[in-house]
Formats: C-alpha cells, structure tokens, sequence
C-alpha cells in the first residue's frame, strides 16, 4: 500500500533517496533540496522519523558514525517516494501542456 | 560569551525534552540534542549572537507543536515503542492525583454533612484542592526527572512543603509570610 506523504516526510524521504543518513545529515539535506523553504526543527524531524519507522517507510540502520542513529529507506518507502515523484512529474507534464505556467502567471515555485 | 549561550542554550532545550513522554524521550532524545546542539552552534556562526534569537523563536514553536502532537499519540497509545509500566511516567497518573485530591477532601465534606465540627467555605475546599493537586502533580513532574532511588526523598519534601504551607495557612507560622492564618 502507498502512503499518503506529508510535505516534511517528502522531504525526509527524498533526502534518503542516495543515501543513507543520520538526522542532522536529514534536516541539513533537506534545507537544501528545499533550497531552504523547509527547516526542520529536531521536534518536526523526529515526529516525522517516528511515524515514518511506525508506517515502515524507513528503517534504523548501523552507520558510520556508532554514536548517532542512521536511518534508509525501506522497499516500501521508495515505493511511495517513487508514486509521489510520479504524480508530480504527471502533473508538471500537464501543467506545460496546457500551458497553465503561463497562464497562471506563475514565476516561482512556492511551497 | 559563544560557548557560554551555547552552554545555556543546550541546558534549555534540555529542560524542554524532558517534557516529551519517556518513550519518546528514550527513543530520540538523545539524537534530539544532537541536532539542536549543531543548528545552534550552526546559527551563531552564520548570524553571531543576533541569530540565536530567531533561532530560539524557530526552536520553541517547532516544540510546542512537537510536544502537542507526542503527547496526543502517546494518549492515544499510539507509542510504537515499548509501552512505559511506570505509572509516575504516564500522563493518566495526573487523573489519579485528580481522584485522590478528590477523596482526600471528601472526608471534610462527609464531616460537615454530619456536623462533626467542620465548618468549610467553598474557599477552604478550592485552596485544598489546588494544595493536594499541585503538590502530587510537583512530585510526578520532579520525579520524571530525578532518578527512580530518590523517588521517597522528593515524596517527602513535597509533603513536607505541603504541610508547610497548610499548617501556614491555618495557624500563621510566620506572621511575615503572605496569608498568615488565612
């Protein structure tokens, strides 16, 4: 089954997309895909990592580092990154067929 | 002046984690600090002292809302984690303290139903209240905190701190302290 994603765990998952990472690694990977529109606090970050361990979207490996916790993706999780680019790839497609970038008037991307 | 508001900083947040439900506080706690210790330290380099406003402003919204949402999963036993058998540690223990504050002024009340020589006022009742529950709710949240072998120490300041401020109120230990024998 596919999980619904909120914009935070998006966000976690496609940060753990290459690599595996502990959670600093996360929130600073993040920042940056994001180009700093999402900065998660370790409050957000964890809540997030939680449900994400509970739905099995990600799991908790052995890293580098013995001290910190790392944490991959599971099949499931990239499955649903996987959907999620989809529809979003789906939907860009879209737009720019119907030229909607256009007429919107959209000159940025907001999140 | 760096080292020390990190030092502070750190000491803070340390104070706000402890406010997280222990199963959760087990599991991320540490890696919690971690994260807030590296953004701070992060935050000064970028924008020096002035940062550390903005990032406290991010940090303390970013736990409230944290802090909501943990401890509605936690009531609703959501908790993936193993499930916490301490009773001072569960949030329905302040219920408890709510029951037992509630027995406790029964008595009273069953006295003066019975013209035993108790005349409370509906006053008497709340400051006893509040009294009863405050101090129980003082030793769970004093207690999550300190370790398990000083559990009966703390009962007892508590106590004592509740006879204290009892005994003040009805008699005036010291006639210079606030409500003497109110």
């Amino acid at each position: 089954m596919i999980v619904q994603l909120s914009q935070s765990e998006f966000y976690i998952l496609l940060s753990l997309a290459i690599k595996s990472r502990h959670g600093y690694e996360i929130m600073k990977q993040v920042e940056q895909d994001s180009g700093r529109k999402v900065i998660l606090g370790p409050g957000t970050l964890y809540g997030s990592i939680k449900r994400m361990l509970q739905s099995k979207l990600i799991e908790e490996i052995a890293g580098d580092n013995p001290r910190r916790k790392y944490y991959s993706l599971t099949e499931k999780g990239r499955k649903s990154l996987s959907s999620e680019l989809q529809r979003y790839n789906d939907a860009v497609k879209l737009a720019k067929q119907k030229d909607l970038f256009k007429s919107l008037g959209v000159v940025k991307l907001a999140i | 002046m760096s080292n020390l508001l990190i030092r502070q900083s750190e000491r803070i947040y340390d104070l706000l984690l402890s406010f997280y439900p222990e199963s959760y506080k087990h599991q991320f706690g540490e890696e919690m600090k971690y994260v807030f210790s590296e953004s701070l330290k992060e935050a000064l380099v970028e924008s020096k002292e002035s940062g550390i406003v903005s990032f406290w402003t991010r940090t303390i919204i970013d736990t409230g809302k944290s802090l909501t949402v943990q401890h509605i999963d936690n009531m609703k036993g959501g908790g993936f984690m193993k499930k916490n058998n301490d009773i001072i540690m569960q949030n329905k223990v302040f219920l408890w303290i709510a029951a037992g504050t509630g027995m406790i002024l029964s008595i009273p009340l069953m006295a003066m139903l019975f013209k035993l020589g108790f005349d409370w006022g509906i006053f008497d009742f709340l400051i006893m209240g509040i009294h009863l529950f405050g101090a129980g709710s003082v030793f769970v949240l004093i207690a999550r905190v300190t370790p398990r072998k000083y559990r009966v120490l703390v009962a007892v300041a508590v106590m004592a701190a509740l006879l204290l401020t009892w005994v003040h109120l009805a008699v005036g230990i010291v006639d210079t302290w606030p409500l003497a024998g109110s």
